[in-house]
Formats: structure tokens, sequence, C-alpha cells
């Protein structure tokens, strides 16, 4: 009996132990969607803009619900104290567990990405699968953009985020990639690089975004895009990748999912019923890509060190001129041949700026080399900034048609 | 001169009203032997039953010439009227007159003669004593005196109100037998016995209750239960010295291994197919004499979440059920602590959009996520138990007031969020998903607190209550069975009708964790073939 009463006593502590002090309802929140960093340009101080989403009943009867979106930012001399700056503008608890988006401007990454990525890392708060993103302009432009399809701006940026599979046009790393490849010296960073341009058609807008878009001047009815990369030297902003060194990237990387791949099929004359004069789009043959297997090693041979790039890539053709007969073996081989030549051109390009211009070694270069030769890489890993520039890539790449859509010769002459 | 014959009667008159004043003072009454004068026994019995109205004494005469004074006692309502006076009185005051049949009061015994070829009852006894003579009185047979004898005729003609054997309203099947046990045990031995056509089922009657005098009877099945078990049982239902026993219940509260636990250790049935396959898997039933419920020990946790159609349905769907089953066991028991735990103190943990519209419902509610669970589960309960106690109509208007107050108008008027009445209303659906009412009434209980750990301490508080829950159903036994077999101790042969079922013919032996000895069930390979294709052949 003593033993039960014991027992008792010993686990009714066990609830003294803790307190409510955690405790908070959910309409108290003030969920935190997108996070920005940027420069306060008075100051010189950091700037810490906020998109919070405060959900509101629309009418008791009916049940619905909308998101009201507020957006907040102040300054301070740390991001510590511009996030406590922030939270004196809001009556609600600022809770960040529900933001996937950090959006640094370009001006501040330019000057260093490791001091925002190591306050975000190690606040508790935060989740390590926020999506990294690189934005031209200042954080209070960012603030100012609407979104354009979906309730807020966080839902529509990580929808665009998790469609670039879809289109392979750039790559955008999270929290916890960025703090891997940061905390390595000799693996830089690329990430995602969101761009905004004034449209000349009316933003399309749904009912709700209608209001938010009403008062609005003309030219800051601004859609936003994510394309290209942003590339970092030792974590600092170095400068950016178009879409054809970005795909050259991924290519090298083995990031590469979806896409498609443009070419100009080279006719003999017989088969071109065009007139040569009329360059126009109706030339060009598009192949998306199905499947690729990239493979990157590297070699020493007779002390000098090579990489080989392997790449199997199978392709469909989705789009074709009308009268491209593509049941003639010749035409195929023809097609493969292009194509791989067209994706060497994506990755030389990319070689040709990132490699050679910045000297970035964001393709990992120095890691494989590291995992199959540790010895060389001990004797060379202090000079490695400077060897990496002029470390050559062989490229063998493989095209394999694999389907021709359903008209495979042609019906229409 | 006059006199003489008078002080004659007036001596017996006097005899008797001091033979009166002596019983109703005295109440002891054992061991008294029944006196061969009609009259001081009457006078006995009338003292014993003072002030009992139902009892009838007719008192009338036997025979033609030499008449002999007789009594009957009956307790009215207890007897077949019909059977008293068709049987009994026509015969004895109305055929022994005639001259035909053998003067009964010849030489020949007269109790004898009446016994014989008087009386069309069956089952007729002598009784010597006044205790017996009491307590079949009560029990609803006909006692008949004789002038001059010193024993009574016992006349077993009771009649007793019954109900129709009718399927059971608490255990409804869709498939299976619709017969269900009635109040009085005889029926409902009966029943079981159809089923169980062995010599081995065996029926070890017990009187309980020093007033009810309550018929309880022990059945098993020899050769299947286990001894030790058995004597278990014997040993519990002797060593109960009560004086009352009205129902089931009040024997379960009696010989019941952990009576402070929430959780029941014997299921109660009304349907005499569950009685007879768990007597079948040596478990014990206890039929109690007044009540259709009848109770089968030992029960295990898993037995509490089976219904008696699992076994009638081919396995796949059983298995299904059950799971559903546990999976409502879980949301009865832990649906509106998690909500509240996660909502006040675990936001992270709820995907944005959810996390947005749950916001977005409570946004403008007064109370605490805590306040709102324990209001919303206490209005429920209450409900619910209005609805049960109600008479049918006036239940109706309960659970129109109770949808519209609790559904509808408290979300209209902003007091509670509409997630909390989806949640409460998951938690009410999966709380009537559990077959077993105890069970089901045992989780209702447990609820509360669960919430209020989960308001107080967030999940921490729920990890904590599971786990002293854990504790203590691990520590917890039915009559020396674990209550968590045959999962943990493991058994596979009970696993085998557990949470998944598998089909009978693989069901080859007796869960061990019941029976220790086990014996076949059925034979091996049972599995159905076809033994000639008859396809192939007609081809």
């Amino acid at each position: 009996m003593n033993k039960k009463l014991l027992l008792i006593i010993l686990c009714s502590l066990g609830l003294i132990l803790t307190s409510c002090a955690d405790k908070v309802e959910v309409e108290k929140l003030g969920l935190v969607n997108i996070t920005v960093v940027g420069r306060d340009s008075k100051t010189n101080n950091y700037q810490m803009g906020v998109q919070i989403v405060s959900p509101k009943q629309t009418n008791v009867g009916t049940g619905g619900s909308t998101q009201e979106l507020w957006t907040v930012s102040a300054s301070g001399e740390t991001l510590m104290k511009a996030t406590k700056n922030l939270r004196s503008r809001v009556s609600k608890k600022l809770a960040w567990y529900h933001s996937n988006l950090i959006i640094i401007e370009a001006e501040i990454a330019k000057e260093g990405l490791d001091k925002i990525i190591d306050f975000f890392a190690s606040n508790q708060e935060i989740r390590y699968n926020s999506w990294i993103l690189i934005y031209d302009g200042t954080a209070d432009d960012f603030l100012r953009l609407s979104p354009r399809f979906e309730g807020s701006m966080a839902q529509e940026l990580e929808g665009i985020v998790q469609n670039y599979k879809e289109w392979s046009n750039t790559y955008v790393l999270n929290l916890k990639d960025m703090l891997i490849r940061l905390a390595d010296q000799d693996f830089d960073e690329v990430t995602g690089r969101i761009t905004d341009y004034s449209t000349k058609l009316s933003p399309e807008g749904t009912y709700q975004q209608e209001n938010l878009v009403a008062p609005l001047k003309e030219e800051d009815k601004k859609i936003i895009a994510l394309s290209s990369l942003a590339v970092f030297k030792d974590g600092k902003l170095k400068g950016y990748f178009d879409r054809v060194e970005t795909r050259g990237y991924l290519w090298i990387t083995g990031e590469i999912k979806r896409g498609t791949l443009v070419i100009t099929p080279a006719r003999n004359k017989k088969l071109n019923n065009h007139s040569k004069d009329v360059e126009f789009a109706n030339n060009k043959l598009a192949a998306d890509l199905l499947k690729s297997a990239c493979q990157l090693k590297p070699e020493i041979k007779n002390g000098e060190i090579r990489f080989k790039l392997n790449i199997k890539t199978n392709v469909q053709i989705s789009e074709k001129p009308a009268n491209f007969d593509l049941t003639k073996t010749k035409n195929i081989k023809q097609i493969e041949k292009q194509i791989a030549n067209k994706i060497k051109q994506e990755i030389k390009a990319s070689l040709e700026k990132g490699q050679q211009e910045y000297g970035a070694d964001i393709y990992g270069y120095g890691n494989l080399l590291y995992r199959k030769y540790p010895q060389v890489w001990e004797e060379i890993k202090y000079d490695w900034k400077d060897i990496f520039p002029t470390i050559a890539t062989d490229i063998k790449i493989k095209v394999t048609i694999k389907r021709l859509g359903m008209l495979s010769n042609p019906v229409i002459n | 001169m006059k006199k003489k014959p008078l002080t004659l009667k007036e001596k017996k008159k006097k005899e008797l009203a001091a033979l009166k004043a002596k019983y109703s003072q005295s109440q002891d009454i054992n061991n008294l032997e029944i006196d061969s004068d009609l009259d001081k026994n009457l006078v006995y019995i009338n003292s014993v039953f003072d002030k009992v109205n139902d009892l009838v004494i007719k008192e009338f005469v036997i025979g033609s010439q030499n008449k002999t004074k007789a009594g009957l006692l009956y307790i009215s309502g207890l007897v077949e009227k019909t059977v008293v006076d068709t049987s009994i009185l026509k015969p004895l005051m109305v055929t022994s007159r005639d001259k035909n049949i053998v003067d009964p009061l010849a030489e020949n015994d007269l109790k004898e003669t009446i016994e014989n070829s008087l009386l069309s009852i069956g089952e007729v006894s002598l009784i010597d004593g006044f205790d017996d003579l009491i307590d079949d009185l009560l029990a609803g047979n006909a006692l008949l005196f004789l002038n001059g004898y010193s024993q009574a005729l016992s006349l077993s003609i009771q009649a007793k109100e019954t109900r129709d054997v009718v399927e059971p309203e608490t255990e409804t099947v869709v498939r299976g037998p619709k017969e269900g046990f009635v109040e009085d045990f005889n029926i409902n031995l009966s029943l079981i016995r159809r089923r169980i056509k062995t010599p081995d089922l065996k029926f070890e009657a017990y009187k309980i209750g020093r007033v009810s005098n309550t018929d309880v009877i022990i059945s098993y099945i020899e050769g299947i239960v286990e001894d030790d078990l058995i004597t278990e049982v014997r040993k519990r239902i002797q060593n109960i010295d009560t004086d009352m026993i009205n129902e089931s219940g009040n024997i379960e509260q009696l010989i019941e291994d952990s009576p402070y636990s929430p959780f029941p250790q014997m299921t109660n049935t009304e349907r005499p197919d569950g009685v007879a396959s768990a007597l079948n898997e040596g478990r014990v039933a206890i039929i109690i004499d007044g009540t259709p419920f009848v109770l089968v020990v030992p029960s295990v946790l898993i037995h509490f979440l089976q219904a008696n159609e699992d076994y009638y349905e081919r396995f796949l769907f059983p298995t299904a059920i059950r799971v559903l089953r546990v999976m409502a066991f879980a949301v009865a028991l832990l649906g509106p602590s998690i909500y509240v735990a996660i909502t006040t103190y675990h936001q992270e943990m709820i995907p944005t959009p959810l996390l947005i519209s749950i916001a977005a419902s409570r946004s403008g509610v007064p109370f605490p996520g805590l306040v709102e669970a324990l209001l919303m589960e206490i209005s429920f309960e209450a409900l619910r138990e209005a609805g049960l106690r109600l008479p049918r109509p006036v239940g109706q208007a309960v659970s129109i007031v109770g949808a519209l107050v609790v559904g509808e108008a408290a979300v209209q008027a902003g007091l509670v969020s509409r997630a909390m009445v989806i949640v409460v209303a998951l938690t009410g659906i999966s709380s009537f998903i559990i077959p077993a009412y105890n069970m089901g009434a045992a989780i209702r209980l447990l609820r509360f607190p669960i919430i209020f750990l989960a308001g107080t301490l967030g999940m921490f508080g729920i990890t904590f209550a599971i786990l002293f829950l854990l504790i203590h159903i691990s520590a917890l036994r039915s009559f020396g069975v674990p209550y968590l077999s045959p999962i943990t101790p493991i058994d596979l042969s009970g696993l085998k009708d557990s949470i998944i079922k598998v089909p009978d013919w693989l069901k080859n032996k007796r869960p061990t964790f019941l029976v220790k000895e086990d014996k076949k069930r059925i034979k091996s390979n049972s599995k159905p073939t076809v033994s000639n294709k008859q396809g192939e052949e007609n081809e």
C-alpha cells in the first residue's frame, strides 16, 4: 500500500514539473508565411519582413474561412533584434514553424549568407526544409508583390518551387542543404532566383485577390517568376546563371528531372519544303526528357586531374515540324546526335561561367575528388580554389529517343 | 352436561390460541416437525405468514363417508390457478365422493391414494419439516395438509411469468441466431443445452443471497475447461455472502479480480450462441436467475472488441471491422485529447492549410481549447444519458434539442468551434462502435482525465496517460488470465482470433491462453477444396 502511494505521489510530481507556459491557442497565433531578409538602406541595419496569415471565419452562418494577410517589416542591428522589433508591432504571437520560404535580398547576399543562414538554422522554430531564395529587389519591394493564383504569396512561391522539377530550369536549396554547403569550404552554393517583372497583360486575379491588386498602380502589378540560378562563391553571391547555364548545371549534378530540349533538325534538301529565308519556329523540334542518368567521375591520368561526365538520357519527341519523317532511322540518328550536341552546349556554357569565370565549385568537383582520391585531395586541398578552374571535363552523352508520339510518319505535307 | 362437548371444542380453541401466542412470540422455527393436527399446522403457518396477503389457505373435506379435513396452501400468483382448480381441488373435493373409485379413506394409506389415484400432478413430494415446507411454498409449490398425517404433500405447480425468447436488443445481428436469453434461468439453460448437446456440459447450481435466494448456475464443458479456472470460479461464487442478488452485475462486482479498475473484467451477453462458443473455448458462463445477462469469464481486452457476428461472416470482412474497432477504440479514448493537445501546444504538427482552417474556426471562440473540449464532451454525455433513460417519445425531443443546441446553435453563437463539434461527433460515433457497452463506458470515463492532461501538459500528458493505462492493463487479470493476452504474453493460437480473424478452417486449436492443454478443434487440412472438378467432367 505504501509502495502504491509512493508511486502515485511520484507520478503526480511529474505533473508539477511542467507548466502551462507553452500553452497558446491556435487563434492567437500569427502564422509567418514568408520571411524576407534585407538591409535597411537608411540605417544600414538588417531588415526583417514577414508575411503573416491570420485566419478569420468569414461568416458565422456559412462557415467559410479566409486568410487575412499582413505584411510587416522591422529593422534592427542584428537579425534577432529585428525579429523582436517585429513582434512589437504585431498583436499575435508570431509562429515561424509554418514558414517554408526564406527570401534573401540579393544586395545582402553579396555580403555573405553565413550569418543569416546560421541565424535561421539555430532557431528552433524554423524548419530545415525551408526554401532559400534570392530576390533581386529590396525586401520592401518583395513584400509589396501580390500573388496571382493562390491566396498568398507563400502558397504561390511554394507551388512554383515545387514545380521546378517539371521544367528543370532552376534549382533551389533548402535550409539544411544550404547549411551543409556553407559548412563545406570547397563546395559552393547555388539557389533559385526570384525575379519580378511588370506584365503587359492585366494580371489574372481571382475574386479574392482583385481587391489586393486593384489599389496598386499599373506599374506595380508585377508578377514573379523563379528562373535561373543564383551562384555563390564562399557564401557570397557571385552572379546569376541564365537558363541555358542553369540547365547545364543540372546536367552535371544529375538533378535534371524533366524538361524540354529544342533543336532545329538539319535536313537534306529533298525533305525541306520551306524557303530558306523563312526562319521560323515551324522548323523546330522539341524533345521531352523522360529519364536521365548523369555520372560525374574524377580520373587522374599522368598526374592530370580530369573529370568524366557520362550522360544517358531518354527523350520523347513531343513536337516536330509537321512534315518531318520520324519513320526513317537516319532522321532519328540525326536528331539524337543534335540533341546530344545541344546538351553538350548547355554543359559547356555552364562550366564556362561557373568554373572558369566565377571559379565557384558549385558542381561538387572537390567533394568527388576527395571521395575517390583522398590522398591526392590532401595534397591539393589548400590550392583547390586555384586548381578548380583549370580542370577539364570530358563529356560523353548518349541520347535515346524512346517515343515518337502518336504520329510518326508525316500526315500533313 | 351439555358443556362437555362444548368444552372439547373450547379446549381445542384455547389450545390453538395458546399455540398461536407461542409461535408469534418465538421466531424460532428451526426443525419444527409437522403436526398431525391440521389446525395446529395452519395456526403455525398463519403465524409465520402473518400479514402475508398473497398466501391462500383453502380448507376442504375429502371423501363422502369418512370425511377427512384437508388444507391447501399456496401463494397466489406463483401457482397455475387452473391446475389448482382442475387437477387438485376437483379430484379431491368432487371425484373423491364418487362411489366407484375405491374409498380413499378405507384401510389404505390416504396419502398414497391421493398421490397415486387422485392428483394429476407430475411432481409430488413428501415433506416433514416446516423449513423445507416454507421454502417450497415460496418457490411456488402448493402444499396439501391432511388432518391426521404429520407430513405434507408438496405439489409442484409453479407458474412463471416469462418473456418470449426474442432477439436481444443490446446485441442485434444481421446474420446469426435471433434468440436471446430471458429472465427465467431454466429457459436460459435450455437455450444453451440446445446448442451443446453433450453430457459434458455441466450446470452447477448455487443459491446465493440470504433474502433473494437467487439461483446461480456455473456452466462449463468438462474436458475443455481448465480445472484451476473452474475451481477458482466455484470458490469465488461460494464465497459470496450477501443478502440480495438481482442481476449479473451484483455477482460481477463480488467476484471480479480488480474492483477498482475502470476496465470490465468479464463480458456479459444476452446471446446463447455467444455463450456456447465461449464455453467451447474453455471459458465459464455464470447464469443468474432473473436476468437475461449471462457472465462469461475469463474475459480479456480483445473479447470486448469482438461481436458474435464476426464469426458468422467470412473472415475478411470481420478482420477489417475489427481493425476499425481498434481504431475507434483509440479515437474514442484519445480523440478530443489529441485535438486539444495539438491545437494548444503543438501547432507545428498540423499541416499549414489544416491549421489555418482550424484557427479560422476557432477565431472568436471565448474559451480555451481545454474548456471547450470538456464543455462539449460533458454536454454530449449528458445528452446521451438523457436520451437513454427517458421514454422513447421524450428521448426524441432530447436528441432534437441536442442536435440543435450542441451542434448548431453553439457554433452559430460562436461558443464552440466547428472543428470541435466534428471532433466530439467523431469521438461519439467511435465510442458507439465498441460492441461491449461496459467497455464503452470505461472508455468514456477515461476520456475526461486524459482531456484534462492534454489541456495542461499537451502531448506529454497524453503519453503519460497512455503509459499509465498500459501499465495498469498489463497488470490486470481476469480470473488469472492476463488482460492483454493473446497479444502480450503472446499466444499464436489466440492471435488467430484477436484483431484479425483467420478463416474457420485455420482455427485448428483452441486459444492456449484460455486452455493450457490444447485440444484440436478442427481437422487440419480442412481448407475447402473442390473434390471433383465438375467443369472438366462435364466437358
